[in-house]
């Protein structure tokens, strides 16, 4: 789509530049050619006119008197001129023969005549203007024509040269201009497409013009900073509620404990007491899984990142959760294809796995097996938890990987609604993705991350 | 709380928060230890070098000089207190940079109390103990044979998969003292992340299927909101 747009914006601009220099050529082509056309009609009519006025006023006598002396005038050395009788007898003039092609009372030209000049006769071209007289007898007047066609082979020439000249000049321009332009488009996009990638520092780079692309690239970059000031206001907040209320919770839950150990707690106040201490440990858990979220998203683990075996990792976490998926009455499968290997921080690989098989183990009873595989797809290594349990509406897929949010079916189960953005963040983080497919029945979770170079 | 089995144990603990140092030092005193209190780098350093101490508990962030410097100093000047570091950053270059510059183990803000203790007691325990290098282990009529990896209970010879070994292992080594949830996560998967479900409870339980079922004398107990302790009754 994008070549498209290139070429018929490259298109455009050569048609545009290469007809509107067309059109100027050619008028003033048009203009040219008329003007000495006009020119010359001009003069063969004022001759012609001025000898029909000596023929009415002194006859044939006078015009042919005339005539003899206007051929032998230098002043009017660039005109022939023929009087005949019938066409073939001639009567006076410097022209040996009327051209055959010339009718009676007509203008045209140039044509090529035979002339008499100074005892010479000479072959060139004239413009012509023939009138009837009286008696049989017709009156042609020429003018020189000869140094008109040179003229407008020149101009022809000209002309031809300067519409390539333009021609080339237009799809140079027009190549130029498409390519600047979508240079500076593609620049843009090539900024876009890397922010929705997570490099969310990045902006479009300004050029020295200062044009209204740097103009809208400004604005464009103004536009992120807003959000990413919008973004960490945000998160700073629910940073700063989550921390400063995770150490009293952390205070009150050890006073708990403690009176909970205490063997003077009496039974009613210790059923109580653990009902808050219940209540205190999940509110911690949501805290601190909404503290490691916001210190995932501002990178702070991205230098503790090195290749990891992802067949150890996979097993180690499936060999951790084995029993408890056995007590669940499913066998937890671990498929794995050796020697893939992916660049990551370990400890986060391994939590991102162990909350997937935790919802396999939560959410996918009802089934028979977990199915924990790991495979190298399209470049990339895919670890896939799938259940065979209840599923996922396809509706609901985008939204479980929101924070806190926890679907209507399973608020009975405890968790914080934080596993899935956890491992959607880590996912991030390393580059990769998180989607969750339908297992028919069940849920696929797919984390897909780049695979290291071996 | 008093379950542990070093009592009196004479702790420094330098923390800059007075709030989390007043609630450390009530509790630390309930269980039986005895505590001083360092409210900077500086001060605690002082502390450190010129009293005798069974354990310091270091903040990793500290006013005046920061905790990792305040153990290198001390490991510098031939000082080997064990020293269990606190944290509010749970990145794993941190906890190595800490395990690093000399302290013992590392835990991260926020805690539980009973983690602070059973990690306090295991490292005072592993300075002071000196067990050395044994190849067996041994519990009442318990014995784990680290060579031959093979275990024993009085005449019954016990066959356990690779990580049920290893946590016996742990149990063993630290018998008498909790180990909790969080320690065997991390001394048998070298994993450091809470995994909020009871996956390690059912490792644990079928350990203790395999070493306690049809004894008289259960050697696994589970001490409540805390972890597990090995110990011949």
């Amino acid at each position: 789509m994008r070549s498209s747009i290139r070429a018929r914006l490259g298109l455009a601009t050569t048609a545009l530049i290469a007809g509107s220099a067309t059109l100027a050529i050619g008028a003033v082509y048009w203009a040219t050619v008329t003007a000495v056309r006009h020119d010359s009609e001009v003069a063969v009519r004022s001759e012609l006119e001025s000898l029909l006025g000596t023929w009415r006023g002194g006859g044939l006598e006078a015009l042919i008197g005339e005539v003899g002396r206007r051929t032998g005038d230098p002043t009017t050395q660039g005109f022939a001129y023929l009087i005949t009788q019938e066409h073939s007898v001639r009567i006076a003039g410097n022209v040996r023969a009327w051209p055959k092609e010339i009718p009676e009372e007509a203008s045209v030209g140039p044509v090529a005549l035979e002339v008499e000049r100074a005892d010479v006769w000479h072959v060139r071209s004239y413009r012509l203007e023939s009138v009837r007289l009286d008696g049989g007898r017709s009156l042609l007047v020429g003018s020189d024509a000869s140094a008109e066609a040179p003229l407008l082979a020149a101009l022809q020439w000209i002309a031809l040269g300067g519409l390539i000249f333009s021609v080339l000049l237009a799809i140079g321009a027009g190549l130029t201009v498409s390519r600047r332009l979508l240079g500076r488009v593609e620049n843009m996009r090539a900024t876009i497409v890397s922010i929705l990638g997570g490099r969310k520092e990045g902006r479009v780079a300004l050029s020295p013009a200062g044009d209204e692309f740097d103009e809208l690239a400004s604005h464009f970059n103004r536009l992120l900073d807003e959000n990413d000031s919008l973004v960490a206001q945000v998160r700073g907040v629910t940073n700063d509620i989550a921390h400063d209320l995770r150490t009293p919770l952390q205070r009150m839950k050890g006073r708990l404990e403690a009176a909970l150990a205490a063997p003077s707690t009496p039974p009613d106040s210790r059923r109580i007491f653990e009902a808050f201490a219940t209540d205190t440990e999940r509110l911690l858990d949501t805290f601190n899984g909404l503290l490691q979220l916001a210190r995932l998203e501002s990178e702070e683990l991205r230098r503790s990142m090195t290749p990891i075996p992802v067949e150890v990792v996979v097993r180690e976490v499936g060999e951790l959760y084995a029993p408890l998926a056995e007590e669940a009455g499913l066998a937890l499968d671990v498929v794995v294809e050796p020697s893939l290997s992916v660049v990551a921080d370990r400890e986060l690989l391994a939590q991102a796995i162990a909350n997937l098989i935790d919802n396999a183990l939560k959410y996918g009873g009802g089934g028979d097996s977990i199915r924990v595989e790991a495979h190298r797809s399209d470049g990339g290594v895919e670890i896939v938890v799938a259940d065979h349990g209840a599923g996922i509406p396809e509706s609901e897929r985008e939204r479980v990987l929101a924070r806190l949010v926890r679907l209507d079916a399973s608020r009975a189960i405890p968790g914080t609604g934080l596993g899935l953005s956890l491992v959607e963040a880590v996912a991030r983080l390393h580059g990769g993705t998180i989607r969750l497919e339908d297992n028919r029945p069940g849920v696929r979770a797919v984390l897909r991350l780049p695979e290291s170079p071996a | 709380m008093g379950m542990g089995s070093e009592p009196d144990v004479k702790v420094l603990l330098i923390e800059d928060d007075a709030v989390t140092a007043e609630y450390l030092t009530g509790a630390l005193g309930q269980a039986g230890h005895r505590v001083e209190h360092a409210g900077d780098g500086l001060r605690g350093l002082n502390l450190a070098m010129t009293g005798s101490y069974d354990a310091l508990i270091v903040d990793r962030m500290l006013p005046a000089l920061d905790g990792l410097s305040v153990i290198e100093t001390l490991r510098k000047a031939g000082r080997d207190t064990p020293v269990l570091i606190l944290s509010a950053l749970d990145a794993v270059d941190e906890r190595v940079r800490g395990l690093r510059a000399g302290g013992d183990d590392y835990l991260t803000k926020p805690f539980a109390f009973a983690e602070l203790l059973a990690r306090l007691e295991v490292i005072v325990h592993r300075r002071s103990g000196g067990t050395g290098p044994a190849t067996v282990l041994r519990v009442a009529d318990l014995e784990l044979d680290l060579l031959s990896r093979r275990v024993r209970r009085g005449a019954r010879e016990i066959d356990l998969k690779a990580r049920e070994f290893q946590i016996l292992e742990v149990l063993m080594r630290n018998a008498g003292r909790v180990v909790t949830r969080a320690m065997l996560l991390e001394s048998v998967w070298d994993f450091h992340f809470d995994p909020k479900t009871n996956v390690i409870e059912v490792h644990v339980s079928r350990l203790r299927q395999k070493i306690d079922k049809g004894e008289e004398s259960p050697l696994i107990q589970t001490v409540r909101g805390a972890g597990y302790v090995l110990r011949a009754e």
